[in-house]
């Protein structure tokens, strides 16, 4: 909790349900992948975040040879610390990282490994960072470590994320987990001592409260609501103890920064 | 810490073998009996005339309160037992008040017109910081339920000055890490903080920190309805009771007038999931039928996997509402997540077909438009 980490993430594809905050912030420069990312990375820095994360969100695993090309076309782009983050469906990220997985710039993070896909995607990838993620469960969290190990995976290389719902989407589950996780480690669990880390972006955004104009007048405005959830579901999870939260608009990392002290 | 059965029951005869083991004089069977009860607070310790000092200091100790509960206009503060939300569970959501001056009549009246809904709940503002005396405005306030003080009436808390979040949630925790865990009653006053930030951004995050801390009252300067929503909607999160997933009735609800053309859909009684799907229904200008079925608050993967939504459980539903009957085109959608129980739903219920339909309740809306 001292010291959070931030992350700013932008997705490879738009979809149609990103609310439109997001779409106008970035908007300018979707159409060539390379050049959003540049700006995006630059809108990173400004803000004051400590990575830049590029979320493969395929819909189909033809499209693999997409995401090779863009990793390949921004490698001499990238100027700051970078995640690489698979897509959400598990059997596609089996395939998919290991495919993508020569094409990544040193000392990654890379996300996801879960427990139908671990082997292939932790083999792949060794010797970068690696996410482990698991459905809001301490056993099963600490069990997936276990098994990363067996594999080959040093574990100062993983990262925990136990998976999480945003402010009104079962916030409580992941905040509780997370304290739970903490406590555990600094009575000595070393299975649980690693870095947690939050898509917070993704969750957020999934929510209608920050899409829809369809509330009443107490519930404000929409550009304020849509930014408010994802800074409320950020900086409660960073207070239970997370250590780093990947954002998707760059004003929640310079809110939370400037409110935190010591980052 | 509250006293557990084996740290009292060997303080007592039968764990020492004296002559006096389960003598029955305390009303109870055995000294393990009489232990467990007075573990729970069930039975006074002086019924029990072979305690021993070191118990009797324990107990004691253990009595000793832990946050005092302070109550405003019947609007509680405090009184909190755990330290952490998981060892047990939050209980006095944190009130948020909003200070005014009473001559800001535009600020009264969106005080008094705020009002949202969440998960079921009614929220308003909870009170006012008056920060000039008004005893006429105080007095019609508090008869329409809220809560109003002025300055004075914050001497019986802790205050945690307004600082960064850092310093704010250590000053948080450390006060109830002394007050709840080690039962320091010097620490025992709740805890209030007054944020005068003005930036809504850096207010919320403000905001959602200390409720995230189980700070006790929260005093604002600054009234922002987008923030003050999403921090209401925070505060049910972090004082929802973990033990009680929250629930709704099992039943068939209606959404916009359903008809014989209505839409048919289902889903579990676990209230998250009912709200995401409500919400969306009720956007869909054709009205619908939503069948929850009782699966002890559970989400519908959790409820699938522990056998709480079934076919069987599903169909029974469907077959014994009298509302469904009058649909003319019959056709369920499921919830993308139960596709495994389409085929044994359609033998339990022939005359419906069974549709799988997207896994989240968001994309409803179009899954409908879409025609299915």
């Amino acid at each position: 909790m001292a010291n959070p980490q931030f992350a700013v993430e932008i997705p490879l594809k738009i979809k149609d349900n990103y609310p439109d905050i997001l779409k106008k912030y970035w908007g300018n420069c979707i159409s060539n992948p390379a050049d959003f990312f540049c700006e995006a990375q630059k809108r990173a820095k400004e803000a004051g975040a400590n990575y830049i994360s590029l979320y493969l969100n395929i819909d189909d695993l033809s499209e693999k040879d997409t995401c090779a090309q863009v990793l390949k076309d921004i490698s001499k782009i990238i100027s700051m610390p970078f995640i690489v983050r698979g897509s959400s469906n598990k059997a596609f990220n089996e395939v998919l990282i290991p495919y993508i997985s020569k094409y990544l710039p040193k000392d990654c993070i890379v996300a996801h490994a879960q427990d139908t896909n671990y082997v292939n995607v932790v083999r792949a990838v060794l010797g970068h960072k690696i996410v482990l993620r698991t459905p809001i469960d301490i056993n099963l969290t600490k069990e997936l470590n276990i098994l990363s190990v067996d594999e080959g995976v040093n574990p100062k290389d993983i990262l925990i994320d136990p998976d999480m719902g945003c402010v009104g989407y079962g916030l409580d589950y992941g905040f509780s987990i997370i304290e739970r996780i903490k406590e555990a480690a600094k009575k000595g669990d070393k299975m649980l001592d690693m870095p947690i880390i939050v898509f917070t972006g993704e969750e957020s955004y999934k929510a209608k409260e920050t899409k829809s104009e369809d509330f009443k007048p107490s519930w404000g405005d929409i550009e304020t609501r849509s930014l408010s959830w994802e800074i409320a579901t950020t900086t409660s999870l960073l207070t239970a103890g997370a250590d780093i939260a990947v954002v998707w608009n760059p004003e929640t990392v310079k809110a939370v920064k400037k409110t935190w002290g010591n980052v | 810490m509250a006293l557990e059965t084996m740290q009292i029951f060997k303080h007592l005869p039968a764990a020492k073998r004296l002559e006096n083991s389960n003598c029955k004089k305390c009303g109870c069977p055995t000294c393990m009996a009489f232990a467990l009860k007075l573990s729970k607070g069930n039975i006074d310790i002086n019924s029990c005339p072979y305690t021993d000092d070191e118990l009797r200091e324990k107990i004691t100790q253990a009595n000793k309160i832990q946050q005092k509960t302070v109550i405003f206009n019947g609007v509680k503060i405090g009184g909190e037992t755990v330290f952490s939300r998981h060892e047990k569970t939050f209980i006095n959501p944190c009130p948020i008040f909003i200070s005014l001056d009473p001559k800001d009549k535009d600020k009264l009246n969106r005080i008094l017109n705020y009002e949202i809904e969440s998960v079921g709940k009614v929220y308003k503002i909870d009170g006012i910081y008056l920060t000039s005396t008004d005893e006429k405005l105080k007095s019609d306030l508090e008869q329409k339920g809220y809560a109003v003080i002025y300055h004075e009436y914050l001497e019986a808390l802790n205050e945690v000055k307004e600082k960064n979040i850092l310093e704010m949630t250590k000053e948080i925790d450390f006060i109830r890490q002394k007050s709840i865990v080690e039962r320091d009653e010097k620490y025992s006053d709740p805890i209030y903080v007054h944020l005068k930030e003005d930036n809504p951004a850096l207010l919320c995050a403000k905001i959602s920190a200390v409720i995230s801390r189980c700070v006790s009252l929260i005093i604002l300067d600054s009234f922002n309805e987008a923030v003050i929503t999403t921090s209401f909607v925070l505060r049910q999160n972090i004082y929802t009771d973990p033990e009680k997933p929250l629930q709704v009735e099992s039943k068939v609800y209606e959404f916009n007038n359903p008809d014989e053309n209505a839409h048919v859909f289902l889903t579990t009684n676990f209230a998250l999931t009912y709200f995401a799907v409500a919400n969306e229904l009720a956007t869909i200008k054709n009205g619908s039928y939503l069948v929850i079925t009782p699966s002890e608050g559970m989400s519908v993967l959790t409820a699938w996997s522990a056998e709480k939504i079934t076919a069987k459980i599903a169909g029974d539903m469907v077959k014994s509402s009298e509302k469904l009957k009058k649909v003319k085109v019959k056709k369920i959608i499921l919830p993308g997540l139960l596709a495994d129980i389409k085929e044994e739903l359609e033998l339990e219920i022939p005359d419906w077909e069974v549709i799988i339909g997207p896994c989240e309740a968001y994309k409803l809306p179009d899954y409908v438009k879409n025609g299915y």
